[in-house]
């Protein structure tokens, strides 16, 4: 059939799609790994980044500077999370996560405030317009960009945690945060860096995705709902639990609807379902 | 979205049969349970006669039950659930815009006859009530004129990644694109069309059934070149229209929607109406109506049916500009063709079943 | 010791006095009895959500599903079947029982807030379903039902079109839950929930089945939620889809925790504040959602036991 000719799209479709939701979701599970919090309100961050996107497109007429204006202005929301979230600490986790779903629901209405109910239109960035021939099939140059800027800040975030000091707090911290404060290091200084930073690359993977799926007021909760299905099956608390999660599941949504499209949908809760049953911690996290 | 309602004997500038309006306007919350009780207690507490609702289908409906029960009349200017002057209808509803079902006749049709080139196409149907519909009156109309379905895709709600599905078609290599994908998707989806470049690859690109809200979010690069169904434009040249749109920048300095003119018209004819008459009787009134006498509208002369209440007006098929084009800067689109045809008697399973008279 | 348990036994039965008395006369009060009526099936709802964050100590995120479920249940049997209404409340109840178990079962021995999270993911899939399967559930244009009288074959029959009797009918079914859950509550069984809630370990240690008690925990509590829901959809006589999603879920966690989650009496406070105020503000303002949101972040932030926290605060602070 012509499809397998498209097998190559529907793949880099996938990883396109994944790649976005590394972005989210490494965020949200170091989050969780280091200070045991769930951030409902972290799709709302994603949106806002999108919104930003929009924002200097149609003022500035400038998209490029979003990927520089986004991650600054949601470092210094998400320490500001964070700071409310201290007023919490020692209290039943449960609190924190209610704290973050109040969050969640002011950010989407001060959005729809600012910007209205309607969705805004958001083009894909002139530099990047049109189709690269690969030969057997071409492909959106944008998603080629957006899988290849992902991936080197995938790269990035790896280097960070794997080979510099902070990462190693990093590292550490999510294993033991307890242990790491008693051996001296200043733990509050490295949360507000992880929980600015796991905002930031929210915010950006708004800002990448907005030209594909526009930018509307309740496209945070959407992409919440589904970054929780890429940390449970990836496993919470992992760096490359995010990545394999999130490639895995954005290749699933991919491919399901080359196969099977009338499930695609709900196909990766299934998913998500089975992963539980039979690896409750997700494939790669900790037990 | 606001249910108002309208009142006599209360002040608020206009005024009808010598008495003065009063609008109570009510958020629906987007909930039914809000809908329902609000319209309810507006009825009980201030007496009110008439309703006005629309946009979201279950709001719609919702609204509809209530005026069934109370025995008010119901003006509903911009839901598209084709249940409203269908299975659930209510002698006591009345419904501006185009029903679903109706706009694989009023877009369809009328596209196709203007482009026999099309011989193959291939369906992309939002995989929930409208999309199902659509597919389904669609289908036959496809097979009448004669052209051959290369295959027929069902995307779940709220996808947004089309990118999987659009490749899929173009695989197909069809003359035709025909995208049954409304709201929030349609957005995405046309955006990701142009994204894949799917203009230079078939002949033509449909959305039947899109809106003035919709076409400003997908914006007008990703328009050109693309069919459109819509109940009505703001550049549609008609007294009516003019009047309204050119009232409506002077005061909104943006120009209006078509929910907006669709809301304008209904309660415009009923307060006309209401003044003719001389009488705020709601039977009296749907009755009047139920005579089916045009009356001028956005779209032309545009009357409601008497066995089903649907509004008849034209629906239209607009194509994005090239920007070039432009007479000003928001003049995205241009029209095409319109189509004005309905579910025929043995099309609708609507009965009246409340108040015979 | 003993005095204080007494003190606090004899209170406890005053407030749940005073609570149907509340309720009996409040349509005399009011005179806006729909929204007297959806406040009690919320309370229902509340009070059912919160034997699991109050009592056991955990949030599920998609608690809607259950209500939904109930209210989706009473609708179709009543349309395709005309069943009488009781069969209706029980059936509502079973469906949303079964998925309490389905769902129950694969989240439960997670803590805390994964599963807040599984929980949500699991209704969010029950709400694409449902949408997709709309030759059932109506999809996007929801269902309509008739009310039917309340009426036992051969006995009698009772119209409910009049607001008031609808009150005092869901009255009935507010004044039987709540009696139920305080039983439950001070039972045997609810006083291992607290010994869970307050230290998982210990309660294992004392030979506790865990898993076990958590689970039929969620399940009376998805019960009781469809039974919210059949009320619901008796009141309303309108159901779509909207009723399984997040949103509805979020409603109850709201009510729950602005109410207070530390007795059964909070989340019947939290459902009358939380739909007063959102119908008083949508007169004024369009985004009542924001300042319900503020109003929420508020109280956990420095009021996190709820409106009955506070009053049992300044009460006892008085002593």
């Amino acid at each position: 059939m012509a499809y397998w000719e498209q097998f190559p799209t529907f793949i880099l479709n996938g990883v396109a799609l994944g790649m976005i939701y590394f972005m989210i979701a490494i965020g949200l599970t170091i989050i969780f790994g280091m200070m045991g919090v769930i951030n409902f309100s972290h799709g709302a961050l994603y949106a806002i980044g999108a919104y930003i996107a929009y924002t200097m497109t149609s003022l500035i007429g400038n998209f490029w500077i979003a990927l520089l204006v986004a991650p600054a202005v949601l470092f210094v929301i998400g320490v500001g999370e964070y700071f409310l979230l201290r007023r919490l600490e020692g209290a039943d986790p449960v609190y924190q996560l209610l704290l973050t779903f109040g969050l969640a629901l002011i950010i989407q209405e001060l959005v729809i405030v600012i910007w209205g109910t309607v969705g805004k239109p958001l083009s894909i960035p002139p530099l990047f317009r049109g189709m690269i021939d690969f030969g057997p099939f071409t492909y959106p140059k944008y998603r080629i960009f957006l899988i290849f800027f992902t991936g080197v800040l995938a790269f990035l975030i790896w280097l960070a945690i794997m080979k510099t000091k902070l990462g190693a707090m990093i590292r550490a911290g999510t294993e033991d945060s307890e242990m790491v404060s008693c051996v001296g290091i200043n733990i509050s200084r490295l949360f507000i860096i992880v929980f600015g930073v796991g905002a930031s690359m929210a915010g950006v993977a708004g800002v990448m995705a907005a030209p594909l799926v526009g930018v509307e007021p309740f496209m945070g909760m959407s992409i919440l709902i589904i970054s929780f299905v890429v940390v449970v099956v990836g496993g919470l608390g992992s760096y490359s639990g995010a990545i394999l999660g999130g490639l895995l599941i954005g290749v699933i949504q991919s491919v399901f609807i080359l196969l099977l499209p009338a499930v695609a949908a709900v196909v990766v809760f299934a998913f998500m379902a089975i992963i539980l049953i039979l690896k409750p911690q997700g494939l790669l996290g900790k037990s | 979205m606001a249910i108002g309602a309208v009142r006599s004997p209360w002040r608020r500038g206009h005024k009808v049969l010598g008495r003065p309006i009063e609008y109570l306007l009510r958020d629906s919350e987007l909930k039914p349970e809000a809908t329902t009780r609000k319209a309810r207690e507006a009825i009980e507490k201030f007496g009110v006669q008439y309703m006005m609702a629309g946009l979201g289908s279950h709001i719609g409906l919702a609204a509809l039950d209530v005026a069934r029960d109370k025995k008010i009349l119901l003006m509903n200017h911009s839901s598209g659930s084709s249940e409203i002057t269908g299975e659930r209808c209510s002698r006591f509803g009345f419904r501006w815009t185009n029903d679903n079902s109706s706009i694989a006749k009023s877009a369809l049709t009328p596209f196709l006859k203007q482009r026999p080139d099309m011989k193959t196409v291939y369906c992309l149907v939002q995989d929930y009530a409208w999309g199902q519909d659509m597919n389904k009156n669609s289908q036959p109309i496809l097979q009448s004129m004669g052209l051959k379905v290369l295959g027929t895709d069902f995307i779940a709600v709220g996808t947004t990644d089309f990118s999987s599905y659009l490749l899929k078609a173009k695989a197909a290599k069809p003359d035709f694109l025909y995208c049954m994908i409304y709201g929030g998707d349609q957005i995405i989806a046309a955006k990701q069309v142009y994204e894949f470049g799917l203009r230079n690859s078939v002949k033509a690109i449909l959305f039947p059934w899109s809106g003035t809200t919709m076409i400003k979010e997908i914006g007008p690069e990703a328009c050109e070149g693309v069919y459109f169904g819509l109940q009505w434009w703001y550049t549609y040249d008609n007294e009516y229209s003019k009047n309204f749109v050119k009232k409506f920048y002077d005061k909104y300095k943006v120009y209006p929607d078509n929910e907006a003119i669709g809301a304008h018209y209904c309660l415009k004819v009923l307060l006309d109406t209401i003044e003719r008459l001389k009488t705020d009787d709601v039977k009296t009134i749907i009755q009047e109506f139920e005579k089916e006498k045009p009356m001028d509208g956005p779209t032309g002369k545009e009357y409601f049916r008497s066995w089903d209440h649907q509004n008849i007006k034209q629906f239209f098929i607009y194509k994005g500009k090239n920007p070039k084009d432009y007479k000003f800067k928001e003049d995205y689109m241009e029209l095409i063709t319109g189509g004005s045809l309905y579910r025929t008697k043995e099309e609708n399973p609507c009965r009246f079943k409340d108040w015979d008279l | 010791m003993i005095g204080k348990w007494f003190l606090n036994r004899f209170s406890e039965s005053h407030v749940f006095l005073f609570s149907l008395a509340f309720f009996l006369i409040l349509p005399l009060i009011v005179s806006n009895h729909f929204i007297i009526t959806e406040i009690l099936a919320y309370a229902i709802f509340g009070i059912s959500f919160n034997l699991m964050l109050g009592n056991v100590g955990l949030l599920s995120f998609g608690h809607a599903l259950y209500f939904g479920s109930g209210a989706y249940t009473m609708a179709l049997l009543l349309i395709h079947l005309k069943v009488n209404m009781f069969l209706g409340i029980l059936a509502g109840m079973g469906v949303a029982g079964v998925f309490a178990s389905v769902v129950g079962f694969l989240s439960i021995r997670q803590y805390g807030v994964y599963f807040s999270m599984l929980t949500l993911s699991f209704a969010e899939m029950a709400y694409f379903i449902a949408l997709r399967l709309r030759d059932i559930t109506g999809g996007e244009n929801g269902l309509s039902i008739v009310r039917p009288p309340l009426q036992i074959p051969g006995l009698f029959s009772v119209s409910l079109e009049s607001p008031l009797k609808l009150y005092y009918f869901v009255f009935f079914f507010f004044v039987l839950v709540l009696m139920i859950m305080r039983r439950l509550v001070d039972s045997p069984f609810g006083r291992v929930l607290q010994i869970i809630r307050e230290n998982e370990t210990r309660a294992r240690t004392l030979g506790y089945n865990v898993e076990r008690f958590k689970l039929t925990a969620f399940i009376i509590s998805g019960l009781f939620s469809g039974l919210a829901g059949t009320l619901y959809c008796l009141i309303v006589k309108f159901v779509h889809c909207g009723d399984l999603q997040w949103l509805k879920s979020g409603d109850v966690v709201i009510m729950t925790l602005i109410g207070g989650t530390g007795s059964l009496y909070g989340p019947i406070i939290g459902a009358i504040i939380n739909t007063f105020l959102s119908d008083l503000i949508s007169l004024l303002w369009q985004r009542w959602l924001l300042i319900l949101g503020v109003i929420f972040v508020t109280f956990v932030l420095f009021m996190r036991e709820g409106v009955w926290g506070e009053i049992k605060k300044a009460i006892t602070q008085k002593m």
